[in-house]
């Protein structure tokens, strides 16, 4: 007979909805730096509206864990994995966050602006998905071979950035009636970039639950 | 469902049930399936249990907590009236069950334990065989003997004990381990198909693996039965309670949702007690 069997159900329920997150905010990258390439200005408009619900699955994350803890005087692992829920939620919820930027970028672009959108941010977006893809799959079998790729992709997703800001920083000498639109698509890649860091703090987390001990990904 | 009451009135009609409020808390709404109003204890002169007022949920688990002497236990047992045999115990306030106080003088006191049945902190089996231990009581209430074998095997499942004796059931209950023991004892009580069982800190005798198999049996029962335990754990109070009673010096100083309880507490002393401060 397995003991304390209902709590061990708590913190799978709560491992769910922590993957259901990171699914959501993967959703919101992509669909946001869609609707920035194709100047759907309803699809970003909807984007921003719809922030609350993660910014409320997050809060929802948090009291649960904050109820276990209380309620169940978790130690070792199961205390880890309570701690490494509530940090990687709220990353989650500040990636979201960023996609919703990247909707408000789009809005403030228009859907007649001047400028192309630099292909460069599709890719740093595809780098981006990727990595939560690992993270998704490194923190549900609590597998830390990942931890290192992440912080490879995450460096490959630093260096777009900064071909891309050099790019547009370019573009501006040669287009200063554009600057506020290029700024825009600066800003953009700035939070895609933010987006993968949040991704490398989820790593250290998933490593802390693991190990017990803290790590750097990006030393 | 209840059948314990002969001459007695009904004490509530249906409106005053639905005005009811509660004085120690502010939630709004209750599944009651007992009602404690303004109850109080006395042993003698001494008031154990202070114009309590609080409600026991249906199929949810009730933890009454606080330190020795608070007035915890005192309450559960006057529950299903084991108070009754103490002489100089007697009451005021009611314990509304279905409609009925039970505290009322005219209750079947013996039908009323049926119906409300209670685990005691050491596990106290008959000196009889595992089967016998079940199968007693039964007789002694007159139920009938043909299906006892599918009563005993199913109240052992419901207690998490049959696939560790399901072999041995003429073995003495004195053979099994103090977990066992505990856990016949609850088993014993379920076979009389209670609504509600009372436990008076069913695993302060046990080791931590036998208590965590109790706590674990206490969550899987809910979902048929109505549970309040007594407890000095306040760890194992937050671990299986829904919601839980503070007592102090037999005053309820906070009744609420386990959850809220253990991360907000209303009242200072609460706070105070639940976080080791209490002095």
């Amino acid at each position: 007979m397995q003991t304390r069997r209902f709590f061990n159900e708590e913190l799978q329920q709560l491992k769910l909805e922590v993957e259901e997150l990171a699914e959501d905010t993967k959703k919101v990258l992509t669909t946001s730096v869609e609707a920035l390439y194709n100047s759907d200005l309803k699809t970003a408009q909807r984007i921003i509206e719809e922030d609350h619900i993660y910014n409320e699955k997050e809060q929802h994350i948090n009291d649960s864990a904050l109820v276990m803890i209380a309620k169940q005087q978790p130690v070792a692992s199961d205390l880890r994995r309570l701690i490494a829920a509530i940090k990687i939620s709220s990353d989650l919820e500040r990636m979201a966050d960023h996609g919703k930027n990247i909707a408000k970028a789009t809005l403030f672009l228009g859907d007649d602006h001047p400028i192309s959108i630099h292909s460069t941010i599709k890719e740093m977006t595809e780098i981006a998905v990727s990595m939560v893809d690992i993270a998704v799959k490194g923190y549900h079998n609590e597998d830390i071979s990942f931890a290192r790729v992440l912080a490879e992709k995450d460096d490959k997703v630093d260096e777009l950035y900064g071909r891309v800001t050099k790019d547009l920083l370019e573009l501006t000498a040669n287009n200063p009636d554009q600057i506020q639109y290029i700024m825009q698509t600066a800003y953009t890649s700035r939070y895609i970039e933010r987006f993968a860091d949040h991704l490398t703090n989820i790593g250290e987390s998933i490593l802390y639950l693991v190990k017990g001990v803290s790590y750097d990904l990006n030393e | 469902m209840l059948k314990v009451k002969k001459h007695a009135e009904n004490n509530y009609g249906e409106s005053q049930t639905k005005e009811r409020t509660l004085d120690k808390t502010n939630e709004p709404e209750f599944n009651s399936l007992l009602d404690l109003r303004n109850l109080s204890v006395y042993y003698g002169d001494h008031q154990a249990v202070k114009n309590v007022s609080m409600p026991i949920e249906k199929n949810k688990v009730t933890a009454f907590i606080g330190p020795s002497g608070c007035g915890k236990s005192t309450l559960l047992r006057t529950i299903n009236r084991m108070n009754d045999q103490i002489p100089i115990a007697h009451y005021d306030g009611e314990i509304n069950y279905d409609g009925v106080n039970i505290l009322n003088k005219d209750i079947d006191v013996v039908a009323l334990r049926k119906e409300i049945g209670m685990v005691f902190q050491e596990p106290n089996p008959f000196p009889k065989p595992i089967r016998k231990n079940i199968t007693h009581a039964l007789k002694f209430m007159g139920m009938a003997k043909s299906n006892m074998n599918e009563i005993v095997e199913n109240s052992l499942k419901q207690a998490a004990l049959w696939d560790e004796i399901k072999d041995r059931l003429g073995d003495s209950a004195l053979s099994l381990s103090g977990g066992q023991q505990q856990r016949l004892c609850i088993a014993r009580a379920l076979a009389l198909q209670p609504n509600v069982l009372l436990l008076d800190e069913p695993t302060s005798a046990l080791d931590p693996i036998s208590s965590a198999k109790v706590e674990d049996l206490v969550m899987e029962l809910k979902q048929h039965y109505t549970i309040a335990i007594v407890t000095h754990n306040m760890e194992q109070a937050a671990r299986i309670s829904d919601n839980t009673a503070f007592l102090y010096n037999g005053d309820l100083i906070e009744f609420g949702n386990t959850s809220d309880l253990f991360t907000n507490p209303k009242e200072q002393r609460t706070e105070d007690y639940i976080s080791g401060k209490f002095s």
